[in-house]
């Protein structure tokens, strides 16, 4: 007869762990370093730091190491550590046409001030298999980088910064303008303060940035084919390096602190008359790393559940801002599998009860309650 | 320089000793704190809080986590159980995350704790009025199964409008003669509140009414906590034709200490497909046994 | 595990604060560690940059200062403030003007702490209020001295709509606390 017995439960987990690194070390190859994550697999570094809402790229590295490359799991980690940093501050707003780009394009016009700048991107590759890959050699790796190196030695440098392409629309009075920093409140703090609805368009873009990109991008999806209707324009999407200020503590100046890698967009979308004259809207969405499909995805969310009338799930910004924070949602699925038989114990009892009740029962309960 | 090596050169290594006691920072602490004193003064409303992230996932525990990292000093003696069972993968996965982050004395002994976190049973034994039992909430809301929207359950809970649960009570007695809610079975708090006291089951929601002991329950994941101090008044919904009822254990007794007066899981004999029952509080089962076993000799 | 000095001594302080909240009308001591201004531990358990704070009654200028610098709080007026200091034995009637909460967030209620001369659990004989609600078996009589009489009725009046309130906390010269929740029924006897 099996009894739980104590010490068993807790070897158990021990070895339930053991196997887990087990799994991650049986083969032959070399471990990985940490180096080579951060490098080579930098797109996945980049959505971990997004989901962790931590920008530390070589933390990422090593949670994705340790989840074997789990990037629910390894967002969940760098969270966890995240809650454990001190406080120091806040950085000061920053304005994103510092942006150092690297990538810069506008679905909204052939051209624009500045150019379309393609950058890095897997928009226009075909999606072939390259088993040249699998015989990579440091040597090959050498010879592209010095390649490249030449080829780029030629070339005029991009300017720095860029012109915003909705500041083009706003000028136009086609886009509302930009409301006044200024007279701004202070951006609520989710992590400090539970949110709570209505929630303030800052709490919803936190909310957002932090949130998982596989829920962001079903949301949206939904809204853009049909069940909403934004009808979205990419105004502009740029990837590249936003400076981040704080305001230093003795003498109270902006102080330049470091650069994060950021993906931002700014989707127009369809026009609206609040004060009488049609304007577009502006959906916006800015996340850690290189990931256009949640920056989109986010911007599209964003003007979503500003809509007047919320007619689809995408529109309703407590459904949104509830379900796509990864943490909490794989948490909670993964939940289902802890023990629940006491519960399910009482769920019995109650079936039970519910089947030995007589149809005579059911009857006169039901006249009982009519009058 | 290599994040590893610089680490190194801090003195900090991969182990909890880098961390604060009780692993939440005091600003983390504070708040928390603030909001269990709130929470105390509306017994049964639901205190939105920040909720930190923990190395446990969401769903695992982290509001009762969090309660408990807010509540505890060098001094106390904690126990953790998981279905009524110290030895649970999961109580005994906490216990060792509070051990390692405080240094407390653990036991498994209700009687000697002096804070009890818990999922989803009360223990046995009646608690004091120095000890405090935290509860894990997968689900704060009451009124969640009658309504999907937070900010009408808000309005619900203000204006004291129980209406929608009142009417899926009594549709529930229309379709089975009976409630036919198991566990998280709602409650009204001093006569004001509708509270979920988390998936215990019926028996032992009769243990929150008018009890010694202060019950804090916390959901991590959806970011509320509430109390129910000692002394308060905890009604589960009823009418008056169709009272509440606990479980119904009536003709069997704990296989091991047998025991007629406790909650018992029910089991599944691997070889015969027998039914037998066994107490779900293991320490109180313990207990009893070793009393039995005295008693025989 | 180590803890330090400070944070020990605020967990310590706040499982008191607990106590005193979850049983209204009892009084209890606070860490001994506390320094004579208990008041000051008191403020910089519950206190940090996240809230504000409020003084009524005499030097308010310059302990507000001091709280400032030793919590981070930021002080605000009295109808927004998070917390409420109240030296000198009463608020004037100011206490009315102080933060309820609303229906769907209650909790947003102030907290009220009150400096006074001395707490007493009650003795044999007559005491000014009676207590009753959750966190009390049947009633407690406590005895409040070095507060205005007055105090009662503007309690009174700010709590008269539950579940909004206030929550107010008794310090007195002996380091000694007691806590009123709006939950608790007074009755000036």
């Amino acid at each position: 007869m099996g009894y739980v017995a104590v010490k068993g439960g807790q070897t158990a987990i021990e070895q339930a762990g053991r196997l887990l690194a087990y799994q991650r070390r049986r083969g032959t190859s070399r471990p990985l370093e940490i180096r080579q994550i951060k490098e080579q697999l930098y797109l996945a570094v980049d959505r971990v730091m997004g989901e962790a809402s931590l920008y530390a790229p070589d933390l990422a590295a090593l949670a994705l190491k340790q989840a074997a490359g789990d990037t629910l799991e390894a967002a969940f980690m760098l969270r966890a550590y995240r809650a454990t940093q001190p406080r120091l501050g806040y950085s000061l707003p920053q304005d994103t046409t510092a942006m150092r780009v690297i990538r810069r394009i506008s679905a909204a016009f052939k051209d624009i001030p500045g150019g379309q700048i393609l950058g890095p991107t897997s928009d226009y590759t075909l999606r072939l298999l390259d088993f040249d890959l699998q015989a990579e050699s440091a040597r090959q790796v050498q010879d592209f980088l010095q390649e490249l190196a030449a080829a780029a030695g030629g070339q005029e440098p991009l300017p720095l910064t860029f012109p915003k392409v909705i500041d083009l629309l706003r000028q136009e009075h086609l886009l509302a303008p930009r409301p006044d920093v200024a007279a701004a409140t202070a951006p609520v703090d989710i992590t400090r303060q539970a949110l709570t609805f209505p929630a303030s368009r800052s709490a919803a873009l936190q909310t957002m940035t932090r949130g998982e990109t596989g829920g962001l991008l079903l949301l949206a999806y939904s809204n853009m084919r049909g069940y909403g209707d934004i009808h979205p324009t990419v105004g502009e999407l740029r990837l590249g390096y936003l400076p981040v200020h704080i305001r230093h503590p003795r003498t109270g100046l902006p102080y330049h602190v470091g650069d994060v890698k950021v993906t931002e967009a700014e989707v127009i979308a369809r026009f609206t008359a609040p004060d009488g004259t049609p304007r577009f809207t502006l959906g916006y969405g800015l996340c850690f790393g290189h990931n256009e499909v949640k920056a989109i995805a986010m911007a599209v969310l964003d003007r979503a559940m500003q809509a007047e009338e919320v007619k689809s799930p995408s529109e309703d910004q407590e459904f949104v801002l509830s379900h796509i924070d990864g943490i909490e949602s794989m948490g909670f699925c993964t939940h289902y599998k802890l023990p629940h038989y006491v519960t399910f114990q009482s769920d019995l009892d109650r079936l039970r009860q519910a089947q030995g009740v007589s149809p005579e029962k059911v009857k006169e309960a039901g006249k009982r309650h009519v009058a | 320089m290599l994040l590893r090596e610089w680490l190194q050169t801090q003195g900090r290594t991969r182990t909890p000793a880098a961390y604060n006691f009780a692993f939440l920072d005091e600003g983390a602490k504070r708040e928390i704190r603030r909001k269990i004193l709130k929470a105390v003064a509306i017994p049964g409303y639901q205190v939105p809080f920040a909720s930190r992230e923990l190395p446990i996932a969401r769903g695992w525990g982290t509001g009762g986590l969090q309660l408990t990292l807010a509540l505890i000093g060098p001094n106390d003696v904690l126990k953790v159980i998981d279905q009524g069972c110290d030895g649970s993968v999961n109580a005994v996965n906490l216990r060792k995350f509070v051990q390692q982050v405080t240094g407390v004395a653990v036991t498994m002994d209700t009687r000697e704790a002096t804070l009890i976190q818990t999922r989803h049973r009360i223990p046995e034994e009646p608690l004091t009025a120095e000890q405090i039992l935290v509860l894990q909430v997968p689900y704060p809301e009451a009124l969640r199964t009658v309504e999907p929207s937070e900010l009408e359950t808000r309005r619900m809970h203000g204006e004291g409008d129980y209406s929608q649960m009142w009417l899926y009570l009594f549709e529930d007695i229309v379709k089975y003669g009976e409630i036919s809610i198991g566990a998280r079975y709602p409650v009204l708090v001093n006569g004001r509140y509708v509270m979920d006291p988390s998936p215990i089951p019926r028996w032992d929601v009769v243990k929150l009414n008018r009890a010694e002991t202060l019950y804090l329950f916390g959901a991590g994941r959806e970011k509320r906590l509430y109390a129910i101090p000692p002394h308060t008044r905890v009604e589960p919904l009823e009418f008056e034709d169709v009272r509440f009822r606990v479980e119904d254990f009536r003709g069997q007794a704990c296989q091991r200490c047998g025991s007629r007066h406790t909650f018992l899981d029910e089991l599944i004999d691997d070889a015969t497909g027998r039914r037998t029952y066994i107490c779900s509080d293991t320490n109180y089962c313990d207990k009893m046994l070793a009393r039995r076993q005295q008693e025989d000799r | 595990m180590k803890i330090a000095p400070s944070h020990l001594l605020r967990q310590q302080t706040f499982r008191v604060l607990l106590q005193a909240l979850s049983q209204p009308g009892r009084v209890w001591a606070l860490p001994t560690a506390a320094p004579p201004d208990g008041w000051q531990t008191v403020l910089a358990t519950l206190l940090d940059q996240e809230v504000s704070f409020a003084v009524l009654g005499p030097q308010s200028e310059s302990v507000a200062a001091e709280l400032r610098e030793l919590t981070q709080a930021s002080a605000a007026a009295v109808s927004q403030a998070d917390f409420l200091l109240i030296f000198g034995g009463g608020s004037q009637g100011r206490i009315v003007e102080a933060k309820r909460g609303s229906l769907a967030y209650p909790d947003q209620g102030a907290t009220l702490v009150y400096l006074v001369a001395e707490l007493q659990e009650g003795g044999l004989q007559p005491a000014p209020v009676r207590l009753q609600g959750p966190g009390i078996p049947r009633e407690r009589c406590p005895r409040i001295s070095g507060l205005d009489q007055a105090e009662w009725s503007y309690l009174a009046e700010i709590n008269r709509e539950f579940p909004m309130g206030v929550d107010c906390f008794f310090l007195d010269r002996n380091n000694r606390v007691l806590g009123l929740p709006r939950s608790t029924r007074v009755e000036i006897v």
